[in-house]
């Protein structure tokens, strides 16, 4: 015990000097089980065992075979056909382009499982349509960087298989779990953008007569969006209903394929994200006719975001095997589990340190410094790991949307290019988004039901 | 494009393909178990082999392409020859770390070729000699990207993307 | 002296193994040195994979990571290839007990199977039988042609069992197993009493068959050897002996669990399938190349696999096994 607290402070230490996170994971580690064990050869044969082994599962090959499918599905270009039906079925409604960014984020959340993805796709998208009906320009990209979120809650995530990889967690389950509190957020979000249209009509342009703006925007990669080049006007009126209906038969198709495989359990979740992405492709080819350099960009793109992260997914393990050996557990568990703080008290302090945390570091990182210590603490106090997950999840997730890191406010600005609006109006904007989220955690905190219930229907 | 670049892009775009061959590999394994009663044996450890090499494959490019990830909302409050210290001492980190790493997987690797050691019984037996040679080839790799990182970062050219 | 000992498993406490050291091998090995010596002891416990993997354990134990490790000798198929003799001869005897006795007894006598932890600098403390290995399926079977077509998932080292019949194998772990069933994706899952009984798979696959694949000598105590070298031979005295009730005590809550086990799935309206003799020696008939190509691949290895594998037939015999008979290793 007496060698965890420098342990520790030397991560944070080396975190916030801006050291790799991976690195300082790994140099705190080493020292740790250096000081533990008083032998090097010991350390560095742990090291060297951890980095053969800690990606030897079938669960790590989830990550980039889900990201590939939403890469594939991205650069289709289908979430623009996504939006387009959703808003012309939705005319007559004050702030239907709002709306309409929020409905076609939480469908476009079923296929993808990475927010920044969806932030920079729906300002290409939805931003300049926004624009031409005189929305206020924070409002617009607030509601873009807002809805993104629901990207991580609603499976299948990202943020859910590294959860489920670092407690060892069915990722099937997880899955299941997002999706009750996802759908409240997303009626949040619905709630929260028709009251605020009906009392600010101003904020959210003419109203619901205005048509379809115009501008074609290329079928293109979403992470070369999140850099922000040009912004081109889209003229979405060559989107035909044929267009539509084909694709929203397409992607209701890779849902059910995907997500009803694993839950109805044809596969398991590694074996979903692999179809899914062969499917994926298939889709982009046949229907979107993406080219050959799209397809080969997507892939490298895929192995350019998880090789950082299986190399860090090691580095934390490497890390919670030394907290392992300090017997850091026993502490706390005779800490917490005395009973004088309680279980709530204990939850509100994890919960403030994820929402710190998610405002300076990115949501993968945070999970993997906090977690391995968090979650034994969680079950430890009585909550039930898929909820206690959903919990963390919202907590980092409402992190990136605020000052000063707010990863996804950052992409919605850069992928909008436009200088008349300021970074901390967007902020502002997003504000009651991540209000929002902090709801549902509340609510999942209380009514843990919300994320067990349908995993206890399916999994039994 | 340096050298060490061409390597980086070039091990990249290999394990990038490989990455997609597994999904390939998977629906074969699912649907000849769903369809044919021929599930493709094997399967579990190709892929469970596949991932760690393809992670240190790709490490290279990640490292040099800014890819790996990092706090820095501190650093950029401070004065700019404090940052380029720290940016000094972070590359110096990886470079220690992964080099470390290298130097660590190679006795492993040296018994695994001499006894002959494999993993998997039912199967597919895979030896394991070529991925510990996989982890010390991508963390030296890793690491002399650190390095060439480091030398940018002195002569102030500091790295473009690439 | 104030020893601090690193004690780990891959498995979580679930399996007697593992909960046996939580229960009794630690907190006994803490009373008697303190108790009987002027030293005292005290154990970081790191169950479930949390310092080391499963496939980990022995490598942890051999660098001293691990002071003592916990292993099934599955994991190691290479470095422990000798130890493996009980997977390289299916339809072994159902009770752990009798099975853990065997496995004592091979190790007592053939020094090449201590020896081959040694050689990875540990000493074997305790060789323990796992529960009993056997059939669950969604629909009632009797004879190895009812098998034909149905898919059977097995871990891996069980998969050349059912490459003995026309049953389909399928690779799969334990997690999946539930799920796969329950839609029909896998008819029939190879494993033990405990873990049907644990992952209640009988509510999907409600057929048990007792085809006694048999309890497997699989499961290791070792400790660090040159740990054990440094500490005072009275402390090692009681270590060795509490390692030896820890045995006993693993072969007999084995035997318990998997009693229970079985009793819990009947009550819960499971059906035990008993199989005919004439099946069990069709099947073994069918898996006579599994322990022949063991003795062969030994042989190459300079292993004395040969040896060890027709002991273990020859206990089996002696010991009422109506099938290993059928084996013949060359
Ligand atoms: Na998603
Ligand atoms: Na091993």
């Amino acid at each position: 015990m007496g060698i965890t607290i420098p342990v520790l402070g030397l991560l944070i230490v080396l975190v916030f000097a801006g050291v790799h996170i991976a690195v300082s994971l790994a140099i705190t580690s080493l020292l740790g089980l250096f000081l533990i064990t008083g032998s090097l050869d010991i350390t560095i044969a742990t090291f060297a065992s951890t980095a053969f082994q800690g990606l030897r599962g079938y669960v790590f090959a989830a990550l980039p075979l889900f990201m590939l499918m939403g890469e594939f599905i991205s650069r289709s270009g289908a979430a623009q056909d996504l939006y387009v039906g959703i808003n012309r079925s939705i005319r007559a409604i004050p702030g239907r382009l709002a709306l309409a960014t929020v409905l076609g984020n939480a469908v476009f959340a079923f296929l993808t499982g990475v927010s920044i993805a969806a932030a920079a796709a729906f300002t290409r998208i939805a931003y300049p349509q926004m624009l031409k009906l005189g929305y206020d320009r924070g409002v617009a990209l607030g509601v873009i960087a807002g809805s993104s979120c629901l990207g991580m809650l609603i499976p299948p995530s990202n943020l859910m298989i590294l959860w489920a990889i670092l407690v060892e967690e069915s990722i099937g389950r997880l899955f299941l779990a997002g999706i009750l509190p996802g759908l409240m957020l997303a009626g949040l979000f619905l709630i929260y953008v028709l009251l605020n249209a009906w009392f600010r009509p101003h904020l959210y342009g003419e109203g619901p007569t205005a048509s379809v703006a115009e501008g074609e925007p290329q079928p293109r990669s979403l992470s070369a969006a999140a850099s922000g080049d040009d912004l081109q006007p889209s003229p979405l009126d060559t989107v035909t209903s044929r267009d539509v209906f084909i694709s929203g038969i397409c992607m209701g198709g890779l849902i059910a394929a995907v997500l009803g495989g694993i839950w109805f359990g044809a596969f398991t979740a590694t074996e979903a994200a692999g179809v899914g992405a062969l499917l994926a492709l298939i889709f982009a080819i046949a229907v979107k006719r993406l080219g050959r350099k799209d397809i080969f960009e997507g892939i490298l793109q895929v192995g350019k975001t998880a090789a950082p992260l299986m190399i860090m997914i090691l580095m934390a393990l490497l890390y919670s095997r030394t907290l392992a050996l300090t017997g850091i557990g026993g502490s706390i568990e005779d800490f917490f589990g005395s009973g004088v703080i309680p279980p709530w008290a204990v939850l509100v302090f994890m919960v403030c340190i994820w929402f710190i945390l998610g405002m300076l570091i990115d949501s993968k990182s945070i999970m993997l410094l906090t977690v391995p210590i968090f979650a034994p603490l969680g079950e430890l106090i009585g909550y039930d790991p898929i909820a206690f997950a959903i919990i963390g999840i919202l907590a980092i997730e409402a992190g990136i949307l605020t000052p000063p890191f707010g990863l996804i406010v950052y992409t919605v600005k850069a992928a909008a290019n436009d200088d008349k609006v300021s970074t901390l109006r967007i902020f502002g904007a997003a504000t009651p988004y991540w209000i929002c989220l902090l709801i549902v955690l509340v609510a999942v905190a209380i009514w843990p039901e919300l994320a067990t219930g349908l995993g206890d229907m399916v999994f039994g | 494009m340096s050298f060490i670049e061409k390597i980086n892009r070039g091990l990249m775009s290999v394990s990038a393909i490989w990455a997609f061959l597994l999904a390939v590999i998977i629906t074969l394994d699912v649907t000849g178990r769903g369809l044919f009663d021929a599930p493709l044996t094997g399967t579990l450890e190709i892929i469970v082999n596949s991932i760690v090499v393809i992670a240190f494959l790709q490490i290279a490019f990640a490292v040099r392409s800014k890819s790996m990830l990092r706090a820095d909302f501190v650093v950029h409050l401070l004065p700019k020859p404090v940052q380029k210290a720290l940016e000094v001492f972070g590359h110096l980190c990886g470079a220690a770390i992964f080099a470390l790493l290298c130097y660590a997987v190679l006795e492993p690797m040296a018994d695994a070729f001499t006894s002959g050691e494999y993993e998997g019984e039912g199967a597919l037996r895979v030896p394991t000699w070529p991925i510990y040679a996989v982890i010390a080839g991508g963390a030296a790799l890793a690491a002399i990207n650190y390095l060439y990182m480091l030398v940018e970062t002195l002569q102030d050219r500091g790295g473009e993307d690439v | 002296d104030r020893f601090n000992f690193r004690i780990g498993a891959g498995h979580p406490a679930t399996l007697p193994y593992v909960s046996e050291l939580e229960s009794f091998f630690v907190p006994e090995v803490v009373r008697r040195i303190e108790a009987e010596t002027d030293h005292t002891a005290n154990f970081v416990e790191a169950y479930g994979g949390s310092v080391a993997a499963l496939p980990e354990i022995f490598e942890a134990t051999e660098s001293g990571l691990l002071d003592f490790g916990a292993m099934a000798t599955t994991f190691e198929p290479s470095a422990l290839y000798l130890n493996n003799y009980g997977f390289q001869t299916p339809f072994g005897i159902g009770d752990p007990v009798r099975a853990g006795a065997i496995a004592r007894e091979l190790y007592d006598t053939f020094p090449a199977l201590p020896g081959q932890v040694e050689a990875h600098g540990q000493v074997p403390l305790a060789v323990m039988a796992s529960s009993n290995y056997n059939i669950i399926t969604t629909e009632p079977w009797a004879t190895l042609e009812d098998l034909e077509g149905r898919r059977i998932m097995a871990g891996g080292p069980n998969l050349a069992w059912l490459d003995a019949t026309d049953a389909t194998p399928v690779q799969g772990s334990l997690g999946d197993a539930y799920n796969g069933m329950q839609t029909g994706v896998f008819d029939g899952m190879l494993i033990h009493y405990q873990g049907m009984a644990g992952f209640n798979l009988h509510e999907v696959a409600p057929y048990i068959a007792r085809i006694d694949f048999g309890s497997m000598p699989i499961n290791l105590l070792n400790v660090n050897a040159d740990r054990w070298e440094s500490l005072p031979e009275e402390v090692r005295t009681i270590v060795t002996e509490v390692a030896l009730e820890y045995e006993a005590r693993v072969n007999e809550a084995n035997a318990a669990r998997d009693e229970t086990a079985v009793q819990t799935m009947v009550d819960a309206g499971a059906t035990l399938l008993e199989i005919a003799s004439d099946v069990r020696a069709a099947w073994a008939a069918g898996a006579v190349d599994i322990p022949r190509n063991a003795a062969a691949e030994g042989a190459e290895r300079g292993l004395p696999s040969a040896e060890v594998i027709g002991a273990y037939i020859e206990a089996l015999i002696s010991e009422g096994s109506e099938v290993a008979g059928t084996y013949a290793l060359n």
